[in-house]
């Protein structure tokens, strides 16, 4: 019977395993007390004012769901500002990663920047289960909202952070309203068969564990772009060679990579020291 | 963090799932004509819910002897199939010394494990290549055995068209059978991938020491 069943169900998938996602009722945001991705002292607060909670659409070829994300800045300004779309990682959901949102918002300056930070269909208070392919078309939604707000293009510039690599990446290459200026990575993965080698040892293929067909080392090629790439080289979960597949695939007009020594998955701005983080964000930004 | 690890130690434990699914299929040849058919269930122990377990994997095999020293020998990974990977492997047994007293025979076992999905119709071969040790006691002809079980990785890159650069996974095997008139029973422990460090993952592999992990396994034979 156990055979049968085998041979019957042969549906076991890691795909969701790409998603550690965390439903919420409501967001904490600076009232969050829980360990966040990094801890940021007093200096980095935002004014609650310029602190906003968005709902939009996004339709993930006919499944509908309602996405929240919060936007940081003067939403009357999107219109003039440069703004950061900020692709958080695989966990729990933007409570988690509330202070990098906030460090974001303090390069350059406090508020310099305005910053965009979306759940996924399926994180926190986003509705719907995160999948592939909603996580793209959430990307496409968020930055479609930009542009109804008033946002171009040239003022765009998309940042991804491990899972949310994949969303910066896909979006950059095949943009489907505004053209990003810049593409920022974090801790990128090179492909879902590149995490099933690395972690299988053997040359299994990725089909014989996961559908997921994420592959930032081949949507960079499309990507002409100015490229920052930064990895911490003691990452324990996507390897610095990971990363470097990636950036050794982009050839587009300017590439920056940043290896930042001791640092782990995690803690690469705070390993860098956030200032340094901040100036090399605030260079490539404006250069 | 641990959550953030899961995708990658659930690709761990999948390696274990494709690459550990058995014991070894036949430590010493059956003997001319003689016929077995195994069921095999066990796999790498984990700490799960306060308890050490094996994971439940389960594979059939059956065996022929074409001589007195030779057996051939075919398996099924039934586990595998949950996956939509059809996983057998096939191969033979050759005794190359009977053991007398102390001194064990010994065999060598070379096999070739196939896997094929449904999914993209991916098709992998990997040569396996097992050396075992092994001691007769009893009236009945019980035996426990010794052996190393090697894995090789023929690719020359992996994903990305990067070099692959594993190319061999080495298993330690210690078990006993108990041999009845029509049934055998097999218990074996196997030290997996000792070369390879288990540090930081979620799933808490039992091994003795930074590397591997021990997998806890059994069999049931019917004699035909």
């Amino acid at each position: 019977m156990i055979f049968v069943s085998c041979s019957v169900c042969s549906c076991l998938r890691l795909d969701n395993n790409l998603f550690n996602n965390t439903k919420l009722t409501a967001y904490l945001l600076d009232a969050n007390t829980a360990p966040q991705e990094i801890a940021l002292d007093s200096s980095y607060t935002i004014s609650p004012a310029l602190e906003h909670i968005i709902q939009l659409k996004s339709n993930d070829n006919g499944n509908m769901a309602t996405i929240y994300g919060v936007y940081i800045g003067d939403m009357a300004l999107i219109a003039t500002d440069t703004v950061i779309m900020y692709f958080h990682g695989t966990k729990d959901n933007l409570d988690y990663y509330w202070n990098r949102a906030k460090l974001l918002a303090n390069v350059g300056g406090k508020n310099r920047y305005g910053v965009f930070i979306i759940d996924y269909r399926g994180y926190g208070m986003s509705q719907g289960n995160p999948t592939e392919s909603g996580m793209h078309a959430d990307a496409n939604a968020a930055i479609a909202w930009l542009q109804n707000n008033g946002l171009a293009g040239n003022r765009l510039v998309v940042y991804g952070f491990s899972l949310g690599t994949a969303a910066a990446t896909y979006y950059t290459a095949h943009p489907q309203t505004l053209i990003p200026s810049k593409l920022i990575l974090e801790a990128p993965f090179a492909s879902a068969a590149e995490m099933v080698n690395e972690a299988a040892v053997l040359a299994f293929p990725a089909s014989y564990f996961t559908n997921l067909k994420v592959d930032n080392s081949q949507q960079i090629k499309s990507v002409q772009q100015p490229f920052l790439w930064m990895h911490g080289d003691a990452d324990d979960f996507i390897s610095i060679s990971q990363g470097q597949i990636v950036y050794n695939n982009y050839k587009g007009i300017y590439g920056e990579a940043h290896k930042i020594p001791g640092a782990t998955h995690t803690n690469v701005p705070y390993t860098w020291g956030f200032d340094n983080y901040k100036t090399a964000l605030e260079h490539f930004i404006v250069n | 963090m641990k959550q953030e690890k899961t995708i990658q130690y659930c690709i761990l434990f999948s390696v274990f799932v494709l690459g550990s699914c058995a014991p070894a299929r036949y430590v010493r040849p059956l003997g001319k004509g003689k016929t077995e058919v195994t069921a095999t269930f066990g796999g790498p122990l984990i700490n799960y819910s306060g308890n050490t377990i094996p994971v439940p994997l389960l594979g059939f095999a059956a065996g022929h002897g074409f001589t007195d020293d030779l057996t051939g020998f075919a398996g099924l990974h039934a586990t595998s199939l949950a996956f939509g990977v059809l996983q057998v492997d096939a191969g033979v047994v050759k005794r190359l010394r009977k053991p007398d007293k102390w001194i064990p025979g010994v065999s060598i076992s070379p096999v070739v494990n196939m896997m094929l999905d449904k999914w993209e119709g991916k098709f992998s071969l990997f040569p396996q290549a097992d050396a075992n040790a092994y001691w007769n006691y009893g009236k009945k002809k019980h035996f426990c055995y010794l052996g190393l079980s090697n894995w090789f990785d023929l690719h020359k890159t992996g994903a990305d068209d990067e070099p692959q650069r594993t190319h061999w996974l080495p298993v330690l095997q210690a078990g006993n059978t108990l041999v009845g008139k029509k049934w055998e029973y097999t218990l074996e422990v196997k030290y997996i991938a000792a070369n390879y460090s288990n540090q930081s993952i979620v799933v808490s592999y039992v091994s003795p020491g930074s590397n591997g992990a021990l997998g806890l396994y059994i069999g049931v034979t019917r004699k035909f």
